[in-house]
């Protein structure tokens, strides 16, 4: 498919519009004025595909294709209003936000607030909110959570300090130091110079890096058991 | 593969009470006491544990059953860096 195409400046209003390329005349959008092509050429565009990427829809989990710098879609499938943007918060922005984009939650002071979900969540301070995210959560810097954090993985970034009373995760993979009152995971990673301290931890797999430091009362369990389910 | 001493500790082995070692322990047997290593703890997933763990590195396999305290870590401690034979017995009056 040819996507040539050329850009014509009107010489009666100087307004400037998009033909195909091989046009011979055509009208001013503008002000209606006839325009003899070969008079008004500007130059050729040639137009590149747009970058695009796969989400989900958090209704129906339809997979659907956006455009990579879109801010917002509707599901095909179920017509949900899908928010795509991502946001930038610091203390005062209390507001509930549910996205697909990433959430990054940092500032000097303390950000208290209700439910954030979103596909990636940066928790770099103090933070009072329930969290759910639905690909990653990664604390970074000094990161401190006084509620409930959810997602299939967690991160402590390296060089991080982070604090946080419940994790709820399937992964937990520690570079980075975290204290903590309890965690539920299935699987847990302390790499090379990792931290993590908790009063009890609650896994399946755990696997310590030499470098790595544990602290805590561990036990193991099978999901039969359901304590994930019912903490 | 690792080629380094390796104590296994499988049901064949019978071992009571707590266990303080320089080498290091694959578990794979029930076992209830203390672990010391100075190096790597490997719980397979046969392994099952109650008690207290201290080693240099730790891996517990999906399938293993383990309750312990533990203390996982790159500083040695202060127990590990004594012969246990050359401990001083605590003083009645201390």
């Amino acid at each position: 498919m040819n996507n040539a195409s050329i850009q014509v400046h009107c010489p009666s209003c100087q307004h400037q519009q998009t033909e195909p390329e091989g046009v011979i005349s055509t009208n001013c959008r503008a002000c209606g004025s006839y325009i003899r092509v070969s008079d008004a050429i500007l130059k050729p565009v040639i137009k590149s595909p747009k970058a695009t990427r796969t989400i989900e829809c958090i209704h129906c989990q339809t997979p659907i294709r956006v455009v990579e710098t879109a801010l917002s879609s509707i599901c095909p499938n179920c017509s949900t209003h899908l928010n795509l943007q991502s946001y930038k918060l610091t203390a005062g922005d209390d507001a509930n936000i549910n996205t697909l984009g990433t959430v990054s939650i940092q500032g000097r002071k303390r950000y208290d607030g209700n439910e954030i979900q979103a596909s990636r969540i940066e928790i770099g301070c103090k933070v009072s909110a329930r969290l759910i995210a639905r690909e990653e959560a990664i604390f970074s810097h000094h990161g401190s959570l006084d509620g409930k954090l959810e997602a299939p993985k967690i991160s402590i970034a390296p060089k991080s300090t982070a604090k946080a009373r419940l994790l709820l995760t399937p992964f937990l993979e520690v570079e980075g130091e975290i204290l903590c009152d309890q965690i539920r995971a299935k699987k847990i990673v302390v790499r090379h110079k990792g931290n993590l301290s908790a009063k009890r931890i609650f896994c399946e797999e755990i696997i310590v890096d030499d470098g790595g430091v544990l602290r805590g009362r561990l036990t193991t369990f099978n999901l039969e058991q359901q304590i994930m389910l019912n903490p | 593969m690792d080629s380094e001493p390796l104590l296994h500790i499988t049901d064949q082995l019978k071992l009571k009470g707590d266990l303080s070692t320089s080498l290091s322990v694959h578990l794979s047997t029930p076992y209830f006491g203390k672990i010391k290593t100075k190096k790597k703890l490997h719980c397979d997933s046969n392994a099952e544990l109650q008690g207290s763990i201290r080693s240099l590195t730790l891996k517990v396999e999906n399938g293993a059953k383990v309750h312990a305290d533990v203390q996982i870590g790159t500083r040695i401690p202060l127990w590990l860096k004594i012969p246990f034979s050359m401990k001083k017995a605590p003083s009645p009056h201390e």
